[in-house]
């Protein structure tokens, strides 16, 4: 208990936080410090996990609140009821286990962490509960959409409390269970980034989830109990078969049944755990170089520094995630809503933001490899130009994606048209002031491309800014009857609000100019 | 080829590099010696135009780096003591990265790649830098530098987390490249190989060179052992002393 304790003080849940050469350039920096203070070590996995909690909490109580809804208007009707609820746990408890899996793959593979912590005087079985808990840790996410979900249907068509929340421990035991033996018997052979882009993927499959209840919300209820369709398609899941509902099954062998399965795979997992937990990680077939080298480039034909960082779009996941979540968010709006400016405005507004991101996450990364950088013969607007390009067009690019759709399902919005200067506009400015922010106020962890106070200047700035020019905009096109000095005040916000926009993007782009060449 | 006049650098009141003048000729292996924190880094780094002197003025190749700074680069090689390779490329796609931003012949390039990787036992090439260890990034910075032969070539520890046979290789290839005429500049802190390496060295410490001479000369000034001279201009303490003390 003490040497896990000390783990979790010390090392945190460390997968997910920074690792490699900027963790060594981070610590240098650290230790670095002249002013000669020394702080306490702080428990890093209670810092990780009350993070998480706090971010992870408000989406529970909104997915409770969500589910409670549907359920008490499903009350009338409790075998849709049942049924929809067992969808929603296997599909939540499907999320968790890939999660898991995915971490606790390489959680119990031997990593360099794993590899450091087997020379310590520490027992096989503490690294193994350590281990776990790495893995569960990452899916206190997932687990909250589990629970919120299970509550709302517990209250919203008044199950026995005590019976139920027995039902749901064993449910998310088994599951616990059944991930953990996955993830040492596939240990070694998940990479670090396969995990990370698995569960930005969970993430995103969770958060359509809920967008997908809140749509359910609004539709006639009667309606859903009599469209075959829909029952038919959730029935699949109520199927005796499904494993991931036993737990919740009016069969009493079905529950024994997942009694006995968790106790037995606990078991198994046990002895597994002894034999080939934190074994070497699994690498694919090795390439010969000439092989290797023999690959299709486009380095030249792209600009090394462009060639370079579209590379790190495509491999870092976060990327992929701040680029899918405003583009699919979009689409969803537009599918809910009556025209594309529904889907536009919010779109843009959660994009300007992410470009920000985008455009510091490319800085801060080629600032990470500055010492190789400053060697290469090239000027630093060269380097820079990428930074700022990429994240504006690709933006721009989803912004008219979004409007072809909308334009294949007859949902375009001629008036959309007026967005697009101005979302160049926006991600331009973004780009400006997520570039500068990363190199002047940088974030403490290698995955944070900015600190937290840049982080709230720069999502004042650009949601705010986006915010006052769209809004006017949608107000005047799209409400009829608009007294005189609303219309004014409309005009006035916005014309404002570009004014600002134009200037403050002039201000950042000069500041970066002169920053990049200080540095 | 490396000349430097009254080269100074100050961190706010900290006086890292202190006016020192250096002066490497064509073809010759130069070491930089000193203790951790000494400016050798600092030096280099000004040198090399990655860190702009407080004062004094730099000329590599005839040319002045205030006015040249991105042709001196072109011509020049760089392998700093921290190898950071982005680590999301993969190590083909560094090497690619290079050849792009030189514009150097990649098909000439990929055949001197080849055989650098075969010397250093290079055969990772497909996975990424941020998954390698020190010494592997280490090898595959000095590919990037050693495949475009520069005419000068600047080495900050470079044998720091290579193995036996590859730090053999390398000084051996530093050397078959003086006698072809680059120029060597070289920090180390293992003072065997500035002894077997080097044509002249210069100790620098508190920012300030405190002897310069070729190690034959500085031998038979101090009648005594490169480590001998090198800890008497250089400790504060005894030795003796020190581990006794432990």
């Amino acid at each position: 208990m003490r040497e896990l304790s000390i783990l979790l003080k010390y090392l945190g849940f460390s997968i997910f936080q920074e690792t490699g050469q900027a963790a060594q350039a981070s610590n240098s920096r650290r230790f670095g410090r002249r002013d000669g203070k020394r702080r306490g070590t702080k428990n890093r996995a209670m810092q990780y996990i009350t993070i998480l909690l706090l971010s992870s909490l408000p989406m529970a109580i909104f997915v409770f609140v969500s589910n409670y809804k549907v359920y008490s208007t499903l009350t009338r009707f409790p075998q849709v009821a049942g049924v929809f609820f067992n969808t929603t746990i296997s599909m939540f408890s499907l999320f968790y286990i890939v999660g898991f899996i995915g971490t606790g793959m390489y959680s119990f593979s031997r990593t360099d962490e794993i590899e450091l912590l087997l020379t310590l005087p520490i027992k096989t079985s503490t690294l193994t509960i350590y281990s776990l808990l790495l893995s569960l840790s990452s899916q206190l996410f997932t687990l909250s959409f589990f629970i919120g979900s299970a509550l709302g249907y517990m209250f919203g068509v008044h199950e026995p409390a005590l019976i139920f929340i027995l039902r749901t421990l064993l449910q998310l035991y088994f599951i616990t269970a059944l991930s953990a033996l996955f993830s040492v018997l596939g240990g070694g052979m998940s990479s670090k980034s396969l995990v990370r882009k698995l569960n930005v993927f969970m993430t995103l499959a969770l958060v359509f989830v809920y967008f997908g209840f809140t749509y359910v919300e609004g539709i006639n209820v009667e309606e859903l109990g009599e469209n075959a369709n829909i029952v038919r398609w959730l029935s699949f899941t109520n199927s005796k078969y499904n494993i991931l509902s036993w737990a919740y099954s009016d069969s009493n062998i079905l529950v024994a049944l997942t009694v006995v399965l968790s106790i037995s795979i606990t078991v198994l997992f046990w002895y597994m755990s002894n034999k080939v937990a934190f074994e070497n990680v699994q690498r694919k077939y090795k390439k010969q170089n000439s092989e290797v080298m023999k690959k299709q480039s486009y380095a030249s034909l792209f600009g090394g520094f462009v060639w370079k960082d579209l590379k790190l779009l495509v491999r870092n996941e976060q990327f992929i995630f701040l680029l899918l979540y405003p583009f699919v968010f979009g689409i969803f709006m537009m599918f809910v809503s009556a025209s594309s400016i529904s889907s536009i405005m919010p779109f843009v507004v959660i994009a300007v933001f992410y470009c920000a991101m985008e455009a510091g996450m490319l800085t801060s990364s080629e600032m990470q490899s500055k010492e190789l950088l400053f060697t290469l013969p090239v000027k630093r607007s060269a380097m820079i130009l990428p930074k700022i390009t990429i994240p504006v067009l690709i933006n721009i690019a989803l912004f008219l994606l979004i409007d072809v759709i909308a334009l294949l399902f007859n949902k375009f919005d001629k008036v959309a048209l007026i967005f697009i200067p101005i979302s160049i506009l926006l991600f331009a400015l973004s780009a400006f002031i997520g570039a500068y922010y990363s190199i002047t106020k940088p974030g403490k962890a290698k995955r944070q491309p900015f600190s937290n106070t840049a982080t709230f200047i720069i999502e004042g700035i650009t949601i705010g800014l986006a915010f006052a020019i769209l809004f006017p905009i949608t107000m005047l096109f799209e409400t009829p009857n608009l007294k005189n000095w609303q219309e004014i005040t409309c005009w006035l916000v916005m014309v404002g609000s570009i004014i600002a926009s134009i200037l403050l993007s002039y201000f950042y782009y000069r500041k970066l100019k002169k920053v990049i060449e200080v540095e | 080829m490396i000349r430097a006049v009254g080269l100074t650098k100050k961190f706010g009141d900290f006086i890292a590099v202190d006016g020192i003048n250096l002066n490497v000729n064509q073809g010759e292996v130069f070491g930089f010696l000193g203790p951790n924190g000494a400016g050798k880094t600092t030096t280099i780094k000004m040198l090399t135009g990655t860190l702009k002197p407080t004062a004094g003025s730099i000329e590599i190749l005839g040319m002045d780096m205030k006015n040249y700074p991105i042709e001196i680069k072109r011509r020049i090689g760089v392998a700093p003591d921290e190898p950071r390779i982005y680590e999301h490329l993969k190590g083909y796609e560094f090497l690619e990265f290079i050849i792009s931003i030189y514009k150097l012949d990649k098909t000439e390039m990929k055949v001197k790649i080849e055989e650098l990787c075969d010397a250093f036992e290079v055969d990772y090439l497909d996975k990424l830098a941020g998954e390698m260890s020190h010494g592997m990034r280490q090898k595959l910075m000095l590919i990037s530098v050693l495949m475009r032969k520069p005419e000068v070539l600047f080495m900050d520890e470079p044998t720091v987390g290579l193995d036996a046979k590859s730090a053999k290789i390398l000084k051996e290839l530093l050397m078959k490249y003086a006698r072809e005429g680059t120029t060597v500049f070289m920090t180390t802190h293992i003072l065997e190989i500035a002894e077997k390496m080097c044509d002249r060295i210069a100790i620098i410490n508190k920012g300030q060179i405190i002897a310069e001479a070729s190690v034959s000369e500085l031998k038979e000034k101090y009648r005594a052992s490169l480590e001998d001279i090198f800890l008497s201009l250089t400790a504060t303490n005894d030795i003796k002393d020190i581990v006794d003390s432990l």
